[in-house]
């Protein structure tokens, strides 16, 4: 709460708006990056879904109400990013009309930020098949730890909701992995 | 696979500096137009092109009907004499017709059925007959 004071003061301050802001990105950027990363693999859309994350905040944030911390602010902005570009894309891929969609493990291949083993390969290509919330929360859950109701918290919606989100999309992959074995 | 926190390898990789130029990055794009503003001038473009035609239209309506009308002069403002008696017997006629309100339409109508004339043939050799001068004459100066 401290980083965020000094953030906030600086940003309600004339002349010193520019400075909050590279106190902010400076601050929190990498950690965003990385959870959004993990939620869309690719370091390009992971990138942008950043940039768009931080011009948000920097619009925004005037009417920040500081009822909770500024990096669950910014998170929730990152990850309703994601959603709707996760959801946008899969609606693309559903009217694609290239016929085949280019697989993750062929993507995983040619992306040279990426170094996973096959067993890696294999469980995030079952990740990808989830739905765009199932996905997210999936994410949340299982590489960061985070607890249902902190889940249910920022994407706004009953913890049940969320558990039972995570329920099938644990199934749902625990099922490709033994149809892939 | 395990239900809690896994301990594992990040995959994943970022580009060398990638943080480090970040910063500048954002600020660059925050001066540049958002690109979805982009998109929105885009898409209303055809709109705004259509209202652009209607207004250069109703512009070249509006030139075209001042123009008219410094070409069209008033004959009451005029100086030219011809204009001028139009434009007084126009006066005059009005004045008359003004005072038609006055005649008796009945008494009109009761003379006119008395003293109807048939005329065939001729018009001018009929009247020629019938009428004089001694009888307009009399004819005008017979009291009501």
């Amino acid at each position: 709460m401290e980083d965020d004071k000094e953030i906030l003061e600086a940003f309600k301050e004339e002349g010193r708006q520019d400075y909050a802001f590279n106190l902010l990105v400076r601050r929190y950027s990498r950690d965003l990056y990385w959870r959004i990363r993990r939620m869309v693999f690719d370091h390009d859309e992971a990138d942008d879904l950043l940039q768009n994350t931080l011009i948000k905040a920097w619009k925004y944030l005037p009417d920040f109400r500081e009822d909770c911390k500024l990096y669950t602010w910014l998170y929730r902005i990152a990850v309703n990013e994601t959603l709707n570009y996760l959801k946008s894309k899969r609606l693309k891929t559903m009217f694609t009309l290239t016929g085949k969609e280019k697989t993750l493990a062929d993507k995983f291949t040619a992306d040279p930020y990426f170094n996973g083993d096959e067993i890696v390969r294999r469980l995030y290509a079952a990740i990808d098949k989830l739905p765009p919330k199932q996905k997210i929360i999936f994410t949340m859950r299982y590489f960061e730890g985070m607890k249902f109701d902190e889940i249910a918290q920022v994407l706004k919606q009953s913890t049940g909701s969320a558990k039972a989100s995570y329920h099938h999309a644990y199934v749902k992959i625990q099922k490709f992995l033994e149809d892939h074995d | 696979m395990s239900d809690t926190k896994t301990e594992y390898k990040n995959p994943f990789t970022v580009p060398d500096n990638y943080f480090e130029s970040l910063e500048d990055r954002v600020r660059e794009r925050i001066r540049k137009p958002d690109s979805r503003a982009r998109i929105f001038i885009m898409r209303v473009k055809p709109a705004l092109m259509l209202t652009l035609m209607f207004g250069v239209i109703a512009g070249f309506g509006w030139i075209a009907s001042k123009v008219t009308s410094l070409l069209y002069t008033d004959p009451a403002d005029t100086d030219d004499p011809i204009m001028a008696m139009i434009e007084q017997g126009y006066l005059e006629s009005s004045f008359i017709y003004a005072y038609t309100d006055d005649i008796d339409v009945e008494r009109a109508f009761t003379y006119s059925l008395e003293n109807t004339v048939t005329i065939d043939g001729d018009i001018k050799e009929e009247l020629e007959a019938s009428l004089t001068e001694e009888d307009i004459l009399e004819y005008l100066s017979t009291p009501d």
